[in-house]
């Protein structure tokens, strides 16, 4: 199994099997671009993600490496948050923290599965809270005036009955 | 680098220095895969440009646990990782970028059995950072041209023409064009004219309409 | 080097009990023999600082531990919002006047929103549902921004919702694609008239539009669909349907199917012109409007060539056998037809409905003065397209079952309600319009 050296933020040095990194979409690009070469073996650095955080992706990517391809958004098909495979959603019980620089990694290296299961469990914490618990778990800051803050209310207020 | 940030703000300036390694670090990419490009060594030259990409790729926003570290010796948590980059800063990475999907579109045609939809891909991302440049424009009306999008070819040429007009590159390809594309016509018109023949002899022709969703 | 912010008193009562040794509270305290300056100098670089005697609790700055150039407290953009951190150590018990600093805490208490761009906020949100997201805009500023951006909009299902005035318009605005608004309560108007002024009344880019049993002024659902050029199906079933509403739908030019089910007080004269300016329609239901002779007879002749489906049902004694000749010549694409409850028809209407090619689903649903359709099984059969015909009410069990033999493999009523231009049929389907799933 050919292989391929990743190296995070931080120095260090990941060697990882080919299928497994071509979950990402830019490491996946730059294969295909260059051939069935092994680019002589020099690591390729990823500046955007430390070691901890792109030791964290390549485990999802190991995991999910005979997957098959993401399909494209339907435009027809109802985004659903609750269909998480079991592996995804103990892999995604991390802090904040964790959780938002898996975000980040996932964007930078375009894996969409794991771009769409990490946002998909942000949702998770979203969803059925109000504003202002929403602020509080996120410690987010209010900039709203108070009068502001009652337009947007009005504005929606179509959101709060059914 | 003094420009934009005040020097009494610590953090953003040792977020603005980790930025400037990182573009200064793609830039030496470019320049070995600049190297590489003139000793005909395709494939590595591929690669620097690859690496190039993925130092500025982002780097407005880059890893704050990266300096936190260095500083305190691991801490958990993320630290704003917003960056400001200065005027100068993004006119590089905006420059870095354009290069390096240009010089990858050069390396891919180079290629025995070239990938024509990345290279259209390449020059698309070059032409949405600069509309006017004028060897994305080229390239990708060579693309198209192997694509067999014969018009969308000229009209990519046509616009790669309007600095160089006299470029001979650009004239032989728009000829290609011209060329495929009466072969093309000819080729229709044989067709249609069998369907008037037979018309003409009596036998009846069905037509399908296509259905239209 | 410049002062720290703490007030001026305290430099004076360090300076006071530096000079006058004052021992009460402060037996244990150290008086330093280097210059003061200094001392603060020192205090900084092990993360302490002077509690401001008057205040003692309240010193939130954060000091760097690490030795700056600048001896100026450090105040970023980004630590702005940092609460202060909750070690702090401070007692004034043995005269110690100093609070510890936590430099950099292990739990940095920051909006880790402020880390993602909005792109990537984008690719969050549009897994919320709509009303999660309207919740969600009151937030902050920049929530607000992004939980309306077009893109998280295209497609909404407020069923049921109520809105009140003003409300709706901004909505409708951002929504580009499909809106399912039945059985909403809906007051007007729909936008501020300053706003509507300043933008000179803006169009809304929607394409499916569902406003079936809506609860609305005629006028403010005539607003609705005055500003949706671009409509190109739209539902107004039981709705109240004004003659500026028919105008409207005259000038559609994209619109392909409409249903005006069951809507109330129509103009005659009005859907007529409305029918005979329609370019593309290909699904039309007209059920129940209680059309009158003269517009049914009118109507038939002028009706969309492009039909493919229509509801002429619940004609009653307005729908002649007549009508149903012209009909057939004046649509002969049609592959859906709905007569049902046309009392008036007899058997004759069969040679005519030969006519239509295509037609492969006919509903005759309680004609009662069709005669027993066994009688008139060879004319059903001349009908070669058919798949599927509805004759509830008008034969028994047992000639059903005769009929079914006879004319396998056509079904034999399996629909009871027609679909024809109806958003939606099935509760598993409730979110639908058309085809298109709304609750994404």
């Amino acid at each position: 199994m050919p292989n391929i050296k990743l190296q995070s933020s931080d120095g260090e040095v990941f060697d990882v099997d080919v299928d497994v990194a071509k979950q990402s979409i830019t490491i996946k690009t730059m294969l295909e671009d260059l051939g069935m070469d092994e680019d002589d073996d020099e690591a390729i650095p990823l500046p955007n993600v430390n070691s901890a955080i792109l030791g964290k992706v390549l485990e999802w990517c190991q995991f999910h490496k005979d997957d098959p391809p993401p399909p494209e958004d339907e435009e027809n098909r109802e985004k659903r948050t609750d269909d998480l495979c079991g592996f995804d959603i103990d892999f995604l019980k991390v802090d904040q923290g964790t959780l938002f620089e898996l975000i980040l990694a996932a964007n930078y290296l375009d894996i969409k599965g794991l771009l769409d299961a990490s946002c998909k469990t942000v949702a998770n914490m979203i969803k059925g809270k109000t504003p202002e618990e929403i602020r509080k778990t996120f410690n987010i800051k209010n900039d709203f005036t108070p009068a502001e803050e009652e337009q947007v209310r009005k504005e929606n207020s179509w959101c709060e009955e059914k | 680098m003094a420009e934009a940030a005040p020097l009494d703000d610590g953090d953003l300036s040792k977020k603005q220095a980790i930025a400037l390694k990182r573009i200064d670090q793609g830039e030496i990419y470019k320049q070995e895969g600049n190297m590489c490009y003139r000793e005909k060594n395709y494939k590595k030259a591929i690669g620097k440009y690859h690496r190039a990409l993925l130092q500025v790729k982002d780097v407005d926003r880059q890893d704050g646990q990266q300096m936190l570290k260095g500083m305190m010796g691991g801490v958990s948590g993320v630290e704003d990782r917003s960056c400001q980059l200065t005027a100068t800063m993004a006119e590089r990475v905006k420059e870095l970028e354009m290069s390096c999907y240009n010089n990858l579109a050069a390396c891919l045609l180079h290629d025995t059995n070239p990938n024509y939809e990345r290279v259209k891909e390449y020059c698309q991302n070059v032409l949405k950072l600069d509309e006017q440049n004028r060897k994305a424009w080229y390239r990708q009306g060579v693309a198209l041209y192997h694509l067999k999008d014969y018009e969308e070819a000229q009209d990519c040429l046509n616009r790669a023409r309007k600095k160089v007009p006299k470029d001979p590159d650009i004239l032989r390809y728009l000829n290609l064009c011209k060329e495929a594309l009466s072969k093309q016509l000819q080729a229709e018109k044989h067709r249609y004219q069998g369907m008037f023949q037979k018309m003409a002899e009596g036998e009846e022709e069905v037509i399908e309409m296509d259905d239209d969703k | 080097m410049k002062s720290p912010k703490a007030d001026a008193t305290s430099f004076d009562n360090l300076a006071y009990a530096q000079r006058y040794v004052v021992m009460e509270k402060s037996s244990t305290r150290c008086v330093w023999d280097v210059d003061w300056k200094e001392t603060q100098e020192i205090y900084r670089d092990i993360g302490v600082q002077e509690l401001d005697p008057d205040k003692p609790e309240k010193q939130t700055k954060r000091i760097l531990r690490k030795s700056q150039k600048r001896k100026q407290e450090f105040q970023t953009p980004e630590n702005q919002q940092e609460q202060p951190t909750k070690k702090s150590l401070s007692s004034t018990k043995n005269g110690c006047k100093c609070q510890l600093f936590k430099t950099y805490p292990e739990n940095v208490v920051t909006d880790k929103f402020e880390t993602l761009s909005d792109e990537i906020m984008l690719c969050i949100l549009k897994w919320l549902p709509r009303r999660q997201l309207a919740k969600c805009a009151r937030i902050s500023k920049r929530w607000k921004q992004l939980c309306q951006d077009e893109s998280l909009w295209k497609r909404i299902d407020l069923s049921e919702c109520k809105f009140s005035s003003e409300t709706l318009g901004p909505v409708l605005l951002r929504t580009l694609f499909a809106a399912k608004l039945a059985r909403c309560t809906i007051k007007g108007p729909l936008f501020e008239p300053k706003f509507d002024a300043e933008n000179y009344c803006p169009e809304f880019m929607i394409e499916y539009l569902d406003l079936s049993m809506c609860n609305a002024d005629s006028e403010l659902v005539g607003d609705i669909v005055g500003r949706c050029p671009y409509l190109v199906k739209l539902s107004l079933e039981s709705c109240e349907v004004t003659e500026d509403m028919l105008a409207s739908i005259s000038l559609q030019r994209s619109l392909e199917e409409l249903n005006l089910c069951m809507a109330q007080n129509i103009s005659g004269k009005m859907l007529i012109m409305a029918m005979e300016m329609s370019e593309r329609l290909k699904s039309l239901n007209l059920a129940w409007l209680n059309l009158s002779r003269n517009v049914i007879s009118s109507l038939v002749k002028v009706l969309p060539q492009t039909l493919e489906r229509l509801n002429l049902s619940g004609c009653r004694e307005s729908l002649q056998d007549a009508d149903v000749e012209n009909l057939s010549a004046r649509c002969p694409n049609l592959v859906e037809l709905d007569l049902s409850d046309g009392c008036a028809l007899t058997g004759n209407i069969f040679v005519y409905l030969e006519s239509i090619r295509n037609l492969q689903h006919l509903a005759l649903s309680r004609c009662y003065r069709i005669p027993n359709p066994l009688l008139l099984m060879d004319h059903l059969k001349q009908l070669r397209s058919l798949k599927a015909v509805e004759l509830f009410g008008l034969i028994t069990e047992h000639d059903l079952n005769t009929l079914c033999k006879g004319l396998a493999p056509v079904r034999i009523n399996t629909h009871p309600f027609s679909s024809i231009s109806r958003p939606t049929m099935s509760v598993s389907k409730r979110s639908y319009v058309w085809e298109v799933n709304c609750r994404v």
